[in-house]
């Protein structure tokens, strides 16, 4: 069961739609799991992955109020946390970039996510 | 010729002789053969000349004015002319002139005539003038198809702008046309050479105009090429070049001819039509990102809506109002182009005309700021939301619900970090008798208001019940960009 996975996990959530992101809260925090954040901007985002001492893994928005996601994504890879893209759509970019990251197309059921994120945790 | 002396047989039979082979080489040429005696208006044909004219024998000998009027009317003063020029010019006057015969039925016959005038008498006078003409129709037909097709040809040239150029591949030297000088952006003066053509090359498309023996077309097919010169004027231009090779009989090449054509303006549409294709690939990307987003958001409102909902209906009215207030917002986002911004005057006249409509309410409101302050495309929907939930409230409890309800929105825009521009705006509700506690309403509003709008765009915001109704701030950045064809704000 994936979101017994997700339980007691500390779990970034980097979404800037404000009513998606208290959602996924809700959510998240309905299975168990504790949410940092979350952050609706880069530069949000990039401060809790410096301040906060423990990130089990990563829910990353990949267009941030127009900004594309990719320092966050960085930031993550170089501190080895696991983290899924959410997309609003394909976008090309990101294989090349990212050849193994993991990717949630919106709108996507919860149950879907937090599979998502259990298996990058597992990986 | 009764007037001649006799001549001697011997003579004679010379003359005979000479006569005959005149007459051959007449026949063989189809020419026929005319006297003209001046003096005594008639002329003399010979039956080949009859044959020309397309004239009966009968006509062997015939007046001036008939044998004029078998001239077209176009050549006849040409030709008319032309005779009172070799009249005038004395002995030795020729006349060389190709005109027209109207043939019975309307068919003409071009004939070359040449004449020449003798002159006897003291003083000298005009007495004859002998002549010969030949059927150049074909010749005539062929020159006219020549020169059409010339003529299609410079058309074809001149109408696609193009050059035309010869390179003789032993010595190196070129010759240009004048349009390949204009297409060049060159003085005709300037002497055609490979070394001025190859200096106008852009240095990138060097490589797209070299050639060597080797590389040389094979007959009959072209080498073809694209490529960007800078005249001397600065102006960069794009040129389709077409040449082929021309090989002797060895087959060895001999020269290369070619056309060029400027194709800049064509190279300018394909490129803007790529570049259209390139927005309208982002604007899609974006639609997608905003209707899946939409979604999600959809489904976050059910879920809140469903939250504070007492019963079934309850939940439809309020989720019906929330999906149109989402509706409306869409339908102002879909209607912008490129450069274009909602602003928050429609953005707040949307709203309020959607909720109080344009019955008695409108004489409750005030609006007091400037037209047109562009909002930031990405803040729309929330802003717009959180407007709807403060109209909702003030139609289910506060300004548009009570006899002395007033609403009062005042905005203006200013400088603010980093100099950026950000809108204030101040929602005032008045004349409102407060409840003492309020079951409901403002909920989702408040949230919107107070955790949505600092969350998503980092906005100022202030929600309060005040003693005579909701008193609520917003201040938000705004977009930076300018109308197009808007001055300084």
């Amino acid at each position: 069961m994936s979101e017994a996975a997700l339980r007691d996990r500390r779990i970034l959530l980097v979404e800037d739609e404000f009513l998606l992101a208290q959602n996924l809260s809700d959510e998240f925090q309905a299975i168990g799991a504790s949410v940092l954040g979350p952050a609706a901007s880069l530069e949000r985002a990039l401060a809790l992955i410096e301040q906060e001492r423990a990130i089990d893994v990563a829910v990353l928005d990949l267009n941030l109020g127009g900004v594309m996601a990719y320092p966050v994504a960085d930031a993550l890879l170089a501190r080895h946390i696991p983290f899924v893209f959410t997309t609003g759509y394909e976008d090309a970019s990101i294989r090349p970039r990212y050849p193994a990251a993991r990717t949630c197309e919106k709108p996507f059921a919860f149950s879907a996510l937090a599979k998502a994120l259990a298996d990058a945790l597992a990986a | 010729m009764t007037d001649l002396p006799p001549f001697p047989a011997s003579v004679m039979a010379g003359l005979r002789n000479s006569e005959e082979r005149l007459r051959l080489a007449l026949t063989a040429a189809a020419m026929g053969t005319f006297v003209w005696r001046i003096g005594e208006d008639r002329s003399e044909l010979d039956a080949q000349m009859l044959a020309l004219l397309g004239r009966p024998a009968s006509d062997a000998i015939v007046a001036n004015a008939p044998l004029a009027a078998l001239i077209h009317p176009a050549d006849r003063q040409r030709f008319a002319d032309a005779v009172a020029r070799a009249l005038a010019a004395g002995p030795g006057g020729e006349v060389r002139e190709d005109v027209r015969i109207q043939l019975a039925g309307g068919a003409t016959r071009w004939l070359a005539v040449t004449a020449q005038i003798y002159f006897e008498g003291e003083p000298r006078r005009a007495a004859r003038m002998v002549g010969a003409a030949a059927d150049i129709t074909e010749r005539k037909k062929a020159e006219a198809v020549l020169r059409e097709s010339e003529e299609r040809a410079r058309v074809a040239l001149e109408a696609g702008r193009m050059g035309t150029w010869r390179y003789d591949l032993a010595s190196g030297a070129q010759q240009w046309d004048l349009r390949q000088y204009a297409l060049l952006g060159l003085d005709p003066g300037v002497k055609p050479d490979r070394a001025v053509f190859l200096s106008l090359v852009h240095p990138d498309d060097l490589e797209l105009v070299a050639f060597d023996a080797a590389g040389l077309p094979p007959p009959g097919s072209f080498l073809d090429s694209e490529f960007r010169i800078v005249r001397a004027d600065g102006e960069t231009r794009w040129i389709a070049a077409h040449a082929l090779a021309r090989y002797d009989e060895d087959g060895k090449p001999v020269e290369m001819i070619g056309v060029n054509l400027d194709v800049t303006e064509t190279k300018r549409a394909v490129e803007a039509l790529r570049d259209s294709e390139e927005r309208l690939h982002v604007l899609v990307g974006e639609l997608q990102h905003r209707t899946r987003n939409l979604i999600g958001v959809i489904r976050a409102i059910a879920d809140r809506t469903l939250r504070s909902s007492g019963a079934l209906e309850d939940f439809k009215a309020k989720f019906q109002e929330r999906l149109a207030a989402l509706g409306r917002v869409q339908g102002l986002l879909s209607r912008i182009k490129d450069n274009e911004r909602v602003t928050f005057d429609e953005l707040l006249a949307s709203e309020l005309a959607a909720q109080t409509g344009s019955g008695g309410d409108r004489g409750r409101i005030v609006l007091d700021g400037p037209k047109g302050v562009r909002l930031r495309t990405g803040t729309v929907q929330t802003f717009a939301m959180a407007l709807h939930e403060l109209t909702t409230n003030a139609v289910k409890y506060g300004a548009f619900k009570q006899p002395h309800g007033r609403l009062r929105v005042s905005w203006r825009c200013e400088l603010g970090e980093r100099g950026k521009p950000w809108l204030h705006v101040d929602w005032k509700e008045s004349g409102v008798a407060m409840p003492a506690e309020r079951a409901q309403g403002g909920g989702q509003g408040r949230e919107l208001i107070e955790q949505a709008l600092p969350y998503q765009f980092g906005a100022r915001t202030c929600f309060a019940l005040e003693e005579d109704g909701v008193h609520c701030t917003i201040a938000l950045p705004i977009s930076e960009s300018r109308a197009e064809g808007a001055g300084h704000e």
